[in-house]
């Protein structure tokens, strides 16, 4: 036998907090019309994005708003480079493979503002080392720059070190970089 | 007897009922907010891949007791000028003269120390084999030797072995110019070693 107790204790329920919801959201019961309370405080300062350029002089990256895919080819202390804009720098410990790429920071907000532009690694890339406009990167975000322009194109240095001893089954290097823009 | 049905509607509208007030609140309402002007802020990401390929390198230095290289210092060409010699002569500083060398016959020698500097990268390889030939054949009763190997030849295919397990790094090579006792050379004696090293 069904018990109507259940409903009997939600309708009460129901009839106590009607009155404290109504007196918080400002609804007027009635022929009053409805004024809602001004909750939506937050104002966007204009949505952003992220592109990422290839310029003559640099290597070419692939993608759309947001992605990009940068193929930096076959790299060796030997060298040369046979992509575009990939350079080798010996080190004492390995070599440095180096490229710029270009970066643009969009917005519907009025151009001149700046963002600053946090980096870090989805995956570790052991024994690489990989730096951006010389900060070296980690799967912890960090400041790369401060004060980026918006709206223009900006040039990153990207640099990744090669030890002496990465061996041959480490020879294959696919790491990502995500970025983070936030408007000053 | 209550039905297991009916305990669970009972209890699930008893949560309903202590959570509408909580639900009535603003905060609630309107969810986490930024308090003035949230900064826009936008995320991309890039994919990077490489292949590192394995490479040695093959440096000629000048070693401190020996000749200076005349040219192709700290590079893979290099030349080495012994300069005007006679076997009974003084040896040019930095040069040793021998009257009895190994790789020839009837011969006598001068040699000077030059430093090899080899180096692997992204390759397990504990040492390498240095050999060498010639790219010309030396004029008649002369001939070159490294480290007093066997006579250099010709040969590209099977280079004489200079050394089978030589070290990365820097290593000091005697380079040896033989001339034979009965030789008349009225030219300047010219000749290129192509050194091939090889990791093992």
């Amino acid at each position: 036998m069904a018990s109507f107790r259940p409903v009997f204790v939600f309708g009460l329920a129901l009839a106590a907090c009607i009155p404290a919801w109504c007196a918080a959201s400002r609804v007027r019961l009635g022929r009053v019309p409805v004024r809602r309370l001004p909750t939506m405080r937050v104002r966007i300062a204009g949505a952003m994005s992220v592109n990422f350029l290839s310029a003559a002089d640099t290597a070419s990256i692939q993608g759309a708003q947001g992605f990009g895919v940068l193929n930096l080819g076959t790299v060796s202390y030997a060298g040369p480079v046979a992509t575009r804009g990939v350079h080798i720098q010996h080190q004492p410990s390995g070599f440095d493979v180096e490229t710029s790429l270009v970066l643009r920071i969009g917005s519907q907000a009025p151009a001149g503002g700046t963002a600053m532009v946090r980096a870090w690694l989805q995956n570790l890339v052991n024994p690489y080392r990989i730096f951006l406009d010389g900060v070296p990167l980690s799967q912890h975000p960090v400041c790369v720059d401060a004060h980026v322009p918006v709206g223009v194109d900006t040039r990153h240095q990207l640099k990744i070190l090669v030890p002496f001893d990465t061996s041959e089954s480490e020879s294959k290097l696919q790491t990502e970089i995500s970025l983070q823009v936030v408007s000053n | 007897m209550k039905l297991p049905f009916e305990k669970t509607t009972q209890r699930l509208l008893a949560v309903i009922a202590l959570l509408l007030p909580l639900a009535a609140t603003p905060a609630f309402a309107t969810g986490p907010t930024c308090s003035g002007t949230c900064p826009a802020a936008a995320t991309g990401n890039l994919t990077v891949t490489a292949t590192v390929a394995s490479a040695i390198q093959f440096e000629f230095k000048s070693d401190g007791s020996g000749l200076s290289l005349a040219s192709g210092n700290n590079t893979n060409a290099a030349t080495l000028g012994f300069g005007s010699i006679t076997e009974y002569g003084s040896a040019p500083t930095g040069t040793t003269i021998s009257t009895s060398p190994t790789f020839c016959t009837n011969c006598w020698s001068v040699s000077t120390p030059v430093d090899f500097d080899v180096n692997v990268s992204n390759m397990t390889s504990s040492n390498y084999t240095l050999a060498g030939y010639l790219s010309a054949a030396p004029v008649t009763g002369a001939s070159l030797s490294v480290n007093n190997s066997a006579a250099l030849t010709t040969s590209a295919t099977t280079p004489t072995t200079i050394d089978n397990a030589a070290t990365y790094g820097t290593a000091t090579y005697d380079v040896s110019l033989g001339l034979a006792n009965t030789g008349v050379f009225t030219s300047t004696i010219n000749d290129t070693i192509d050194f091939v090293a090889t990791p093992n």
